[in-house]
């Protein structure tokens, strides 16, 4: 019963004479990218494409071509780090195909994953330079954009000083552009730099390194599969990491584990859920502190862990002890009850993992909830262990690594911080001068000073000039990368933007930036080319780094943002500085040159046997990595864990497999195995280094401290150091050659030596339970700045306001505010699958926009039916601090009575009114719509300055014109 | 021979629609025209599922029963498709279908319909394989590329599976065992009717056991 | 969603079955010549024998195939 032909002769006929034209095809599709991108814009959007046919006839070559190449880049929507399998002809992306040799993702994709090449479609992007002038964005070209801009900051420099322009960077940036950009920034001379991990991941990053080390994820989505029970607290994975659930659901059929979902939403991650645990917004202090009651009350606790590997557990056990079944269903609405089996499952089913995102770190306590799920790990002793760890879910593709390479205000690459040390250790690794960067500051104090977060740039603008530290307010703006809808108080945004002397947007897109303000003038849009476009490593969350290979070249007039930085330096006199190490081919820096450097310079958390040849090496076999374990069985990467995970002992010559799961003692280091890091060997006389605990094999069986020069010497392990090696020990150190540690040797020798015998390079220390340098040292329950429950604020205040950043912080006289009669609603906001971050690019991909078109509320039908809302209808919803939203009205049991969400990825439109006609022409986003944070209030981590998303209040009105 | 046949895992699918866009990825597929998607029973509330929903490609299939132009055919591999040449848009096949699985490109009075378009199993249309009308009219053809419908391929937790029925049965059995419970392998029954004693002996669809 | 007993569904289909065999060899032979050619026109059990042998470009267990289970297995 079949009507097609399928004899041979006649089928490969019909091949050659598809392939005779499949050349030719292609061409016309490239022609056609370029056609519609630059004219057309792309409006052929809606309905079928005439009878019948399904795609137009020049869109792509039917057949498999014998041309066609596979390149493997990197999804670019979260930080699973699935293996995108682009299938190119003639330069033209034409098919995605599944990465089955992925051990991340064995082929699989989520909805935006598997829309990626849309990217390649560019309909909506920035096609070229473009400046709005008299209120009109107009086309310019890439000399006079870098002329003019160059121009305008340099005088901005000369008149207000280099801490008035901001320079913010991106999690979409690859390893090596953001390593660039922060080196670029230090040459510009300020701090002012920043990324995404700020309003993201940064209280994980400070209070997780704080407590043992490292600042990450410690084990993987992979390693999940080991786990016996599974606890998320704020992490909807089914949406904001879909591929993980992967691993997820493997590990709750094959082990049977439990899983348990902790969240005010009853998300799609909690429908796949044994245990879902509906909690109230912002007590997460007090729900993890509730289960823990019941770990010691019954003796649940490990308590040889906690002897051997854990310093000031009996602080936190002393504070535990407050929160009796009673009390903690009073603060978080959580049954005693619950709580207690969730306590008897943890127990129990061990080792488990315990699981977070951007429900638990983005409040104004970010850094203690952190640090309570690691004190929850701790006491059940499921840290350093297969199946257990902390598995911290990150949300860019590369923000753990812009992490990693210091695209923040606090740090310069790799965590070495901003103390005279460690510019100094950065200047020899630059080969530049010491004092030279300095001269670049506006003062040496400027030069060791945290800049300003990017969660509170726009007070840097707006704020009376004797509450900013630092010379002249922000007079300009570098969004590089970033969507600003994804901040809180856009209305204060708005001001800032408009305030501003000038605002450049660099993006393959002209996000919302372009249109939030009412500027006429003074704005740029410059072109940049999405990761697809250039080649460079990428960091998943499980501190794999992977080798993203480029798909195509640069559409349009697009730059890869390495050479947009090389132009600016150019501009400003420092590009022989700059890439003082790094071959320039025409006006591209060469990226495997910037990988080699930070491989020589990242010496704190090992991004140094990372080099260029064995990443790629690792993309190019990734069949030989077993999807469990990671690592390598046979094959050229033989014995390597997949992507390198840092930290990756010494140079790429002593090949060291990489770190799969951070703490591990059950192995020797130099097959991945580790301790806790001795941050701090003692306080306050007592020692706070590891008893009867190490690595396996060491052969320094005691804890110790982090190695030096001077160490090894009295060790007698200096014998073993190289002769080049002690060289540049003796060259850096100089008379004081002793002190010269782990962290700065050059040559690598002390970390190598140090392997050599066993022993982890950073010491062997406890974890702290208690982080006595934080403002609260054991965390503490704080009722949020907008709380609907007065009567808890006398017991659980929040902090005293404070100056730090460079700014002032506002707590106590936000929450002494009581606006919880006009404002009865407790308002959060979330992820959606279809969407990413602030939505520019995924909006703009019609096979997403198609699938969310509109901008809602999720409200609970209790709270509806009392305001007179019905599904489907447009509601204000109206925020405490004066915002208002105009979204459509969701009715849902999905949130729990007097508890609305809205989604974070929509913008394009500003309090009711819509801006899309300011948009550059053709490059709006297909769908617009209001950003919740528009609606969203203020607050901010005590320690990061992380913005509070999770939890404010507000007022659901029906829509009135 | 094999029977080509998907099953969508109600355990497993987490309704991310990565199955629609690698679709609409891979054809090209208009705006508005959906020729897979997601629906989520009792969304938000406990006993909340979601299933990924195409064409299923049935043994006896209702659209071929009822198409007065008798438009469809089914390839040896048990494939249902259509020639779009004979389709007059008449909407019969989506009153029939018990996975409204046909779409139309319009929607007007009178069978303004345009002509019908559903999930080919990736296996194309009548015209010669590859052919750039093929392509045009259905999109590309990865079965006679030696491949698999690419909404099942990247599927984020391998929920929706298809391929040959005794290899779809079989990865399913295996998870079936591993987690002690099935979930009904929904449509299953309807579609390829003869699998109801399979799914009978696997113990499949049995209360979950909690 | 209804159930119909497969006894039901199958005797019904029959029927139909052989007035799209009637309508088919039409269309093969206005549109596919190649197919007309080798004679698709008959009864139901004969045009599934034909569709069976002359299924060259089907569904094969490729290497791309294996993969694909293997990964659905995982």
């Amino acid at each position: 019963m079949l009507i097609k032909k399928r004899d041979g002769e006649a089928r490969k006929s019909a091949l050659s004479e598809t392939l005779a034209s499949v050349a030719g095809g292609a061409m016309d599709r490239r022609a056609f990218l370029r056609r519609s991108g630059l004219t057309a814009g792309g409006a052929a959007l809606a309905g079928g494409i005439g009878a019948g046919t399904v795609r137009k006839a020049d869109a792509a070559p039917s057949a498999p071509d014998p041309k066609a190449e596979i390149k493997k880049s990197i999804c670019t929507h979260c930080s699973v780090g699935c293996t995108v399998n682009a299938e190119v002809v003639n330069g033209v992306w034409v098919g995605q195909e599944p990465a089955f040799d992925s051990p991340l993702n064995l082929g699989s994709h989520c909805a935006k994953g598997a829309a990626v090449r849309e990217h390649a479609h560019g309909d909506h992007r920035l096609k070229y330079p473009m400046k709005l002038e008299g209120g009109k964005y107009k086309r310019i070209s890439w000399e006079q954009a870098i002329t003019e801009v160059g121009d305008r900051l340099l005088k901005i420099r000369e008149t207000a000083g280099p801490d008035s322009v901001y320079w913010l960077g991106s999690a979409k940036f690859s390893n090596e552009q953001a390593y660039f950009m922060r080196k670029f920034a230090a040459l510009w001379g300020t701090n002012n730099v920043d990324h995404q991990a700020r309003i993201c991941h940064s209280t994980t990053v400070a209070g997780v390194a704080q407590t043992w080390g490292y600042g990450a994820m410690t084990n993987s989505y992979n390693d999940i599969h080991n786990s016996k029970a599974m606890f998320f607290i704020g992490s909807n994975a089914a949406e904001a990491h879909p591929v993980a659930m992967l691993h997820i659901l493997k590990a709750k059929e094959q082990n049977k584990a439990p899983l348990i979902v902790c969240d005010p939403r009853f998300t799609r991650t909690a429908a796949h859920a044994d245990e879902f645990v509906r909690m109230r917004p912002g007590t997460d202090v007090p729900l993890i502190w509730g289960i823990m009651w019941h770990i010691f009350e019954n003796g649940w606790e490990d308590k040889e862990f906690i002897r051997k590997r854990v310093w000031g557990m009996d602080q936190v056990k002393a504070e535990v002890a407050k929160w009796n079944p009673e009390e903690t269903e009073r603060v978080t609405g959580v049954p005693g009850a619950q709580l207690k089996r969730v306590a008897q499952i943890l127990a129990t089913h061990k080792p488990g993992t315990v699981v977070w995102c951007m429900g638990g770190t983005q409040h104004t306590v970010g850094n203690a909830n952190v640090r309570a799920y690691c004190n929850l790990q701790l006491a059940l002793g499921n840290v350093g262990v297969a199946g257990g760890g902390t598995n911290i879910f990150r949300g860019h593709d590369n923000v753990q690594g812009a992490t990693d390479m210091g695209l923040d205000v606090t740090t310069l690459p790799a965590y070495y911080g901003l103390a005279a040390p460690a510019w100094k250790h950065w200047a020899r690794v630059w080969g530049l001068d010491y004092d030279y960067i300095k001269g670049r500051f506006k003062t040496p104090e400027l030069m060791e000073a945290p800049g300003i977060p990017v969660s509170r740039w726009y007070d840097g603008v707006n704020e009376a000039k004797e509450n900013i530290a630092q010379p002249e307010p922000i007079k300009a703006m570098i969004y590089w990368g970033h969507a600003p809808n994804s901040q809180v108080r856009q209305p204060e945004l708005k001001k800032a933007m408009e305030k501003l002397d000038t605002l450049v947007i660099i993006d393959p897109y002209p996000t919302v930036s372009a249109v939030l303000h009412d500027r006429t003038d003074g704005v740029y849009l410059l072109p940049a080319a999405t990761q697809f476009e250039v080649d460079g490593s990428r960091t998943a969350s499980n501190r794999s780094i992977q080798w993203s290979e480029r798909v195509i070249k640069p559409m349009f007039e697009c730059k890869g943002d390495h050479e947009i930085m090389y132009l600016f330096a150019r501009k400003f006199g420092f590009a022989a500085e700059f890439t003082k190490n790094i071959k320039v081919e025409g006006d591209v820096p060469l990226i495997e040159d910037i990988l080699r450097e930070i491989n020589r310079g990242a010496w704190t958390i090992a991004y140094t046997g990372q080099s260029p040849e064995r990443l790629k090496a690792h993309m190019a076999n990734q069949q030989t990595f077993d999807k469990t374990t990671l690592r390598a069985v046979g094959g050229p990467c033989d014995g390597d864990y997949y992507g390198l995970p840092w930290p990756c002992w010494g140079n790429a010559a002593m090949k060291h497999p990489g770190t799969p799961n951070l703490y591990d003692s059950s192995k020797p280091v130099k097959d991945g195995g580790l301790n806790f890091r001795a941050l701090f060997p003692e306080y306050k006389g007592e020692s706070l280094l590891a008893v009867d605990s190490w690595p396996e094999g060491s052969e320094l069986p005691a804890g110790h401290p982090g190695f030096t020069y001077g160490m090894l010497k009295k060790l007698g392990w200096d014998v073993d150091l190289t002769p080049d090696e002690l060289a540049v020990i003796q060259k850096i150190g100089g008379e004081k050659a002793d002190d010269v540690a782990w962290t700065i040797d050059l040559s690598g020798g002390i970390q190598r030596v140090a392997v050599k015998h066993g022993a982890a390079p950073f010491g062997n220390g406890k974890a702290r339970a208690v982080v006595w340098n934080f403002p609260d040292p054991v965390p503490l329950h704080r009722e949020p700045l907008y709380t609907p429950r007065r009567d808890l604020v006398e017991k659980y205040p929040t902090h005293a306001d404070k100056k730090m950043m460079r700014l002032p912080f506002l707590y106590k006289s936000i929450q002494d505010k009581d606006v919880s009669k006009e404002f009865p609603i407790i308002l959060t906001s979330g992820r959606l699958v279809e969407y990413e971050g602030g939505g520019d690019e995924t909006r703009s991909n019609p096979w997403l926009a198609e699938l969310q078109p509109d901008m809602f509320v999720e409200v609970n039908p209790f709270d509806a039916n009392n305001a007179g809302l019905r599904a489907g209808d447009y509601v204000w919803v109206h925020g405490p601090e004066g915002g208002k939203v105009k979204v459509k009205a969701r009715i849902t049991e999905r949130v729990g009575r007097g508890v609305a969400f809205m989604p974070f990825h929509f913008g394009g439109w500003f309090q009711g009114k819509d801006l899309r006609s300011k948009y550059p022409e053709g490059a709006a986003p297909i769908v617009l719509g209001e950003s919740t944070n528009t609606a969203q209030t203020y607050g901010y981590d005590s320690v990061t300055a992380m913005q509070e998303t999770k939890v404010t209040l507000c007022r659901i009105e029906k829509f009135q014109a | 021979m094999a029977r080509m046949k998907f099953l969508c895992d109600g355990e497993r699918c987490i309704h991310c629609s990565g199955c629609v866009t690698a679709c609409k990825n891979e054809h090209e597929v208009p705006w508005g025209i959906n020729r897979r998607r997601v629906v989520t029973l009792n969304d938000g509330k406990p006993g909340q599922k979601s299933l990924s929903v195409a064409c299923m490609h049935c043994s006896d299939a209702p659209c071929m029963a009822v198409c007065p132009v008798d438009c469809f055919y089914q390839t040896g591999d048990g494939i249902v498709l259509h020639n779009k040449d004979l389709c007059i848009g008449c909407g019969y096949c989506f009153y029939a279908c018990p996975f409204g699985a046909p779409q139309y490109p319009s929607t007007g009075n009178f069978g303004g319909r345009g002509k019908m378009d559903k999930c080919t199993f990736c296996a194309g249309g009548p015209e010669a394989d590859h052919s750039k009308a093929e392509l045009e009219k259905y999109g590309r053809n990865r079965i006679a590329e030696g491949k698999l419908p690419l909404c099942a391929e990247m599927c984020a937790t391998k929920a929706l599976l298809a391929g040959d029925g005794d290899m779809v049965s079989t990865i399913y059995r295996e998870r079936v065992l591993a987690r002690g419970f099935g979930s009904g392998a929904s449509g299953w029954s309807q579609a390829y009717g003869e699998q109801k004693r399979e799914r009978a002996r696997e113990g499949a669809g049995a209360p979950k056991d909690k | 969603m209804t159930t119909e007993s497969p006894e039901s569904q199958s005797s019904e289909s029959k029927t139909i079955l052989s007035r799209r065999f009637l309508l088919k060899g039409a269309v093969l032979s206005a549109g596919a010549a190649g197919a007309a050619a080798a004679g698709v026109i008959g009864t139901g059990q004969d045009a599934q024998a034909a569709a069976e042998t002359r299924n060259g470009a089907g569904y094969r267990e490729t290497e791309h195939v294996r993969r694909a289970y293997e990964a659905a297995g995982f």
